[in-house]
C-alpha cells in the first residue's frame, strides 16, 4: 500500500464519519428550523384575543348618525389616537351593530352605561337636546362635534364655522356659474346629521353671497334616518326632466360625504357629467379622484383628523380640569381641480407624520 | 471552530455501542421533543378555542337569566302572585352573578367593552326592575309602570349589547376554528416532515455507520483469508477510528507483523541447520573415505592370496604338508570372503566355504570339532546371499560349542521339504534357553568375549536381515533347542528355487 492510498484510504473514512455527523447537524437544524416556521406559522394564524392587554382610565363614547361615514371612520380613527395617549378608549357607539339605531337611542345607550364622556354630532332634535341634558345631569360631559346643540348645556363645541362653510359654498357656487352665466339653478342636500340651526346658518351664508347674481338657490333636506334614502332622493333630483315641473339642477351642493359620493354616482351614471356641477364635502380619497377627474367642482375638506384630535382633547381637558372652551375651530378648506395634487401630497405627510 | 473536529474525533474514537446509541438516543430524542411541543401547542390552540366557545355558552346563559329576570318582573307585576316574586329573585340573583364576571374596565378590545357595557346598562336595569317591584309591593301605581317601561327599554338594548356580543364571539369563534383547522394542518405537515426528516438521517446514519463497520471488517475477513492460505504479503488495513473495529484492526496488522518475523526468523534457522548438517555429512563421508582407503590400503586381497599362496608352496617345498593345506584354506577362506561378501552366492559354494572356515578352526581346536554333512537335492543351483552359512557356523562354534566338554559336532543337513528348501547347522553344544532364542531373533547383538576381549560380531542379526531382504519373506530363520546341554539347531529355510537360481 503507497502511502497515497493510505491518505484516499483515510480520507474516505473520515468522509463517512464527517457525513453522519454532517446528517445529524443537518436533522438538527431542520428540526429546530420548522419548529420556529410553525412557532410563526400558528402566531400569525392565532390572534383571537388580540386587544384586552391595555385598560384605560376614561371610557369616552362617540355617538354619530352614521357609522358608515368615511368622515366620522376618520374622525373616529383619529379620536382613539389621540384617547390612547390620554389614558381614555373612544368607542364608536353603534359600530358593532348589525342593526342601524336612530341618534337617540345610540346616546341614549352611552348614557345607560354610564361612559365617563360623550362626543356626539348633533342632529339638532329635541329628544337628542333632552338627552345630552339628562347626560350632563347625570355627571357625563358631552362635546358636540361638527354640528351644534347650543342650549343643551353641552360642555363644548367642536366644528368648524357655519357661516364660514356657507361663504366658502357661495365663492364656489360664483366659480361654477362663470360656464353658465345666464341662468343657475343650485339646490342644496342637506343631510339629517346637521342640526337645522346649523343648516339655517350656512344656508343663509350662501344666500348672502351670492346676492344679486342670477343663482336659483334651492334646499333639499335628506332625511338620514331613512335607510339609503339620500341616494334615492339625490338619484331623483339628477334624473328629473325639465318638463316634470322642477329641472335638474347646474350645481348640487352636498354638505356631507355621503351625499357627495352618490350625486357624483348619480351624475356619472345619467351622464351628467358637465351639466350638473358638484361642490361637495370631505377629501376621502374617493372624492378627490372625481375632483381630480373634473366630476367635482371643488369639495370643502374638513381635516378628520384634526377634528377627532380636538373633540378628544376638549373632553379630556373638561374631565381632567372641569372646564373646557366653548368652542374649537377646525380650519376648512376647498380644494379644486386646480390645488387637488398639492392638498393629496398635504394629507399624505399630516398622515405619515405621528 | 477548533471545537467541532475536536468532538467529531471524540466521536469517531467512541466505541461502537455508545456510537449506535447516541445515535439513536439523539434522534429519537428529537422526534421525542418535537411530538411534545406538538402537545403542548396544541393544547393551547385548544384551550384557547375552548375559552372562546365557554364564552359563547355563558352568554347563552347570560341571556337566558335575562329573560328570566325580564318574564318574572313582568309575571309578577301582571299577577303580583309570590311564585312569580320568587323566581325573580332567584332569576336576579342568577343574572348578577353571571354579570358580575363581566370586564368592567375601559380596554382596547371591542368585546372587552361590549361586555362593559352590557355590565353598566345591567346595573341600571336591575335597579330598575328592583324599584318596580318595590314599587309594585308598595302598590305605588305610577311609578312601577314607570320603572317597568325604563327597564323594559334597557332590556332592549341589553338584548341588542348581548346579542352583538354573542354574534361577534361566534365570528371569531369561526375564525379560531379556521385558524384551529390550519394549525391542524401545518402541525400535520410539519410533524410528516420532522417524521420524514428522522427516517431518512436515521437511515444515512445507519448506512454511514454501518458501513464503517462493515467496510474493514469484510476487508479484514479477505486478508485473514489470504493470510490463511499463506500469503503474509497483504496489505495493512486502516480503520481511522479507535472503536471496536479499529482495535481489531490494529490488532489483525499487528498480528500479520509478528506472524511474518516469526516465519522469516524460522526460514533463517532452518538454512543454518541444513548448512551444519550438510557439513557434518561431509565431514562423515570424507572420513569414512579416508577409513575405507586405509583398510583397503591395509587389506589388499591379492597381496594377502598371493603372501598365502606363497606360503603354501612354501610349506610344500619344505614337505609339511598340513601345513599347506591349512594355508590353501586360509587363502580360499580369505578369497571367498572377499569375494561374496554382499553378493549372491550357491548354496554348494556356501557348503564349500563352512568346510573351509571348519578347516581352519579345527587347526585352531586340534580337530575337536567333528563335522557331518547331509545333502540331498541338487545345491549347486541354488542362489543365496554371500557369507551366510560361515557366519552361524562361526556362531556354533563360538557360542554353542567353545566351553563344552563333551565331543563337538556340527551337522549340516540340507532337505527338500515340499515348496522350500530347509539348511540346517546342529551343534550339540551347551543349548539355547527360550529367552535367548527370542534375543537373537529380535536382533539384539550378543556380547561375547573372545581371547579376553569384548567382540561384538557380525551377529545373527545381519543374517537374519540380509536372507529376508534377499527373498522378500520374513520366515526364512529358524532357532529350535531343547534346552541347556541339548544342543542348538539353526536352520534357514530357502523358498524352493524357481525365481532365486542361478541361471
Amino acid at each position: 500500500m503507497t502511502p497515497k492510498e493510505t491518505t484516499i484510504r483515510k480520507k474516505s473514512n473520515i468522509y463517512m464519519t464527517n457525513l453522519s455527523v454532517i446528517a445529524v447537524v443537518v436533522m438538527v437544524l431542520v428540526t429546530i428550523a420548522s419548529v420556529f416556521v410553525y412557532r410563526a406559522l400558528i402566531h400569525s394564524t392565532v390572534k383571537l384575543d388580540s386587544g384586552g392587554n391595555r385598560f384605560f382610565t376614561y371610557h369616552i363614547a362617540m355617538v354619530t348618525e352614521s357609522q358608515s361615514d368615511p368622515f366620522w371612520k376618520n374622525v373616529w380613527l383619529a379620536a382613539s389616537k389621540e384617547g390612547a395617549e390620554m389614558d381614555a378608549y373612544v368607542e364608536w357607539i353603534g359600530s358593532s351593530f348589525t342593526e342601524q339605531f336612530p341618534l337617540a337611542m345610540q346616546l341614549e345607550m352611552a348614557i345607560d352605561a354610564k361612559v365617563d364622556g360623550i362626543l356626539i354630532q348633533p342632529d339638532g332634535s329635541n329628544e337628542v337636546k333632552r338627552l345630552i341634558a339628562t347626560a350632563i345631569r347625570q355627571g357625563i360631559p358631552v362635546i358636540t362635534v361638527m354640528s351644534d346643540a347650543p342650549d343643551s348645556g353641552r360642555q363644548g363645541f367642536v366644528g368648524f364655522n357655519s357661516y364660514d362653510l356657507g361663504q366658502l359654498y357661495g365663492q364656489q357656487v360664483h366659480v361654477a356659474m362663470a360656464q353658465s352665466p345666464d341662468q343657475c339653478h343650485a339646490v342644496v342636500l342637506f343631510g339629517g346629521d346637521l342640526s337645522e340651526n346649523t343648516q339655517n346658518i350656512i344656508y343663509s351664508s350662501m344666500v348672502e353671497s351670492l346676492e344679486g347674481t342670477n343663482v336659483e338657490l334651492d334646499v333639499l333636506s335628506i332625511d338620514n334616518s331613512n335607510v339609503f334614502s339620500a341616494e334615492e332622493a339625490i338619484r331623483e333630483l339628477v334624473v328629473s326632466s325639465p318638463s316634470g315641473g322642477k329641472a335638474a339642477p347646474d350645481v348640487l351642493i352636498c354638505l356631507n360625504a355621503t351625499n357627495t359620493i352618490c350625486a357624483y354616482q348619480a351624475v356619472v351614471d345619467h351622464n351628467k357629467v358637465g351639466e350638473i356641477q358638484i361642490l361637495g364635502y370631505y377629501d376621502s380619497d374617493e372624492i378627490l379622484t372625481a375632483v381630480e377627474k373634473r366630476i367635482i367642482q371643488a369639495t370643502v375638506a374638513v381635516d378628520a383628523n384634526r377634528v377627532g384630535a380636538a373633540s378628544v382633547d376638549a373632553l379630556m381637558e373638561y374631565l381632567q380640569f372641569s372646564r373646557t372652551s366653548d368652542f374649537t375651530q377646525v380650519d376648512l378648506s376647498v380644494v379644486t381641480a386646480g390645488n387637488v395634487a398639492n392638498y393629496r401630497q398635504h394629507i399624505t405627510t399630516a398622515e405619515e407624520t405621528p | 471552530m477548533k471545537l467541532l473536529p475536536k468532538l467529531q474525533r471524540k466521536f469517531v474514537n467512541l466505541p461502537l455501542r455508545t456510537k449506535l446509541v447516541l445515535v439513536f438516543a439523539f434522534t429519537m430524542l428529537m422526534v421525542g421533543f418535537v411530538n411534545i411541543y406538538m402537545q403542548v401547542s396544541i393544547n393551547s390552540v385548544v384551550n384557547t378555542i375552548d375559552k372562546v366557545y365557554a364564552s359563547n355558552i355563558s352568554l347563552n346563559q347570560l341571556l337566558d337569566a335575562l329573560d328570566g329576570v325580564q318574564d318574572n318582573m313582568f309575571r309578577y307585576l301582571n299577577t303580583k302572585s309570590t311564585s312569580a316574586l320568587n323566581d325573580y329573585y332567584v332569576s336576579e340573583q342568577s343574572y348578577s352573578e353571571q354579570i358580575s364576571i363581566l370586564n368592567d374596565r375601559a380596554t382596547d378590545n371591542p368585546l372587552k367593552i361590549t361586555e362593559k357595557n352590557i355590565r353598566s346598562i345591567s346595573d341600571q336595569y336591575l335597579q330598575l326592575t328592583s324599584a318596580a317591584v318595590a314599587a309594585k309591593r308598595g302598590r305605588d301605581v305610577e311609578r312601577y309602570r314607570s320603572n317597568y317601561e325604563d327597564a323594559n327599554r334597557l332590556y332592549g338594548y341589553l338584548n341588542t349589547y348581548i346579542n352583538e356580543l354573542n354574534n361577534a364571539r361566534f365570528k371569531t369563534n369561526a375564525e379560531s376554528y379556521n385558524t384551529f383547522r390550519t394549525s391542524l394542518g401545518y402541525m400535520q405537515t410539519f410533524s410528516t416532515v420532522i417524521l420524514f426528516i428522522a427516517i431518512l438521517g436515521n437511515m444515512i446514519i445507519l448506512l454511514l455507520l454501518s458501513s464503517t463497520i462493515t467496510k474493514p471488517l469484510t476487508k479484514l475477513a479477505r486478508q485473514a483469508e489470504q493470510v490463511g492460505k499463506g500469503d503474509f504479503e497483504v496489505d495493512f488495513i486502516s480503520v481511522e477510528s479507535r472503536d471496536e473495529v479499529g482495535v481489531l484492526a490494529d490488532a489483525f496488522n499487528k498480528m500479520i507483523n509478528s506472524l511474518k518475523e516469526h516465519v522469516s526468523q524460522i526460514k533463517t534457522r532452518m538454512a543454518e541447520e541444513s548448512r551444519l548438517k550438510e557439513t557434518q555429512l561431509r565431514m562423515e563421508s570424507s572420513l569414512k573415505e579416508s577409513q575405507l582407503i586405509f583398510l583397503q590400503s591395509q587389506i589388499n586381497p591379492h597381496f594377502l592370496y598371493n603372501t598365502l599362496n606363497a606360503g603354501a608352496q612354501l610349506a610344500m617345498m619344505e614337505g609339511a604338508e598340513k601345513t599347506t593345506l591349512f594355508v590353501e584354506n586360509l587363502a580360499d577362506f580369505f578369497r571367498y570372503s572377499v569375494k561374496h561378501a554382499g553378493q549372491t552366492s550357491t548354496l554348494a559354494d556356501e557348503i564349500s566355504q563352512v568346510e573351509t572356515y571348519l578347516h581352519i578352526i579345527n587347526v585352531r581346536f586340534s580337530g575337536e570339532i567333528h563335522y557331518m554333512k547331509t545333502v540331498t537335492g541338487s545345491i549347486d543351483r541354488i542362489a543365496i546371499p554371500g557369507v551366510i552359512l560361515q557366519p552361524i557356523v562361526e556362531n556354533a562354534i563360538n557360542h554353542g560349542l567353545r566351553d563344552v566338554k563333551w565331543e563337538k559336532h556340527i551337522e549340516l543337513t540340507t532337505r527338500e521339504n515340499g515348496d522350500h528348501l530347509r539348511v540346517t547347522i546342529f551343534d550339540n553344544g551347551k543349548g539355547m534357553t527360550q529367552p535367548e532364542i527370542e534375543a537373537i531373533l529380535q536382533g539384539e547383538p550378543m556380547l561375547i568375549e573372545m581371547e579376553g576381549q569384548p567382540h561384538r560380531g557380525t551377529g545373527l542379526k545381519n543374517v537374519i536381515e540380509r536372507l529376508r531382504i534377499y527373498y522378500g519373506v520374513q520366515n526364512v530363520f529358524e532357532i529350535t533347542s531343547e534346552g541347556p546341554g541339548k544342543g542348538t539347531s539353526v536352520s534357514i529355510i530357502l523358498p524352493k528355487p524357481n525365481g532365486h537360481t542361478l541361471r
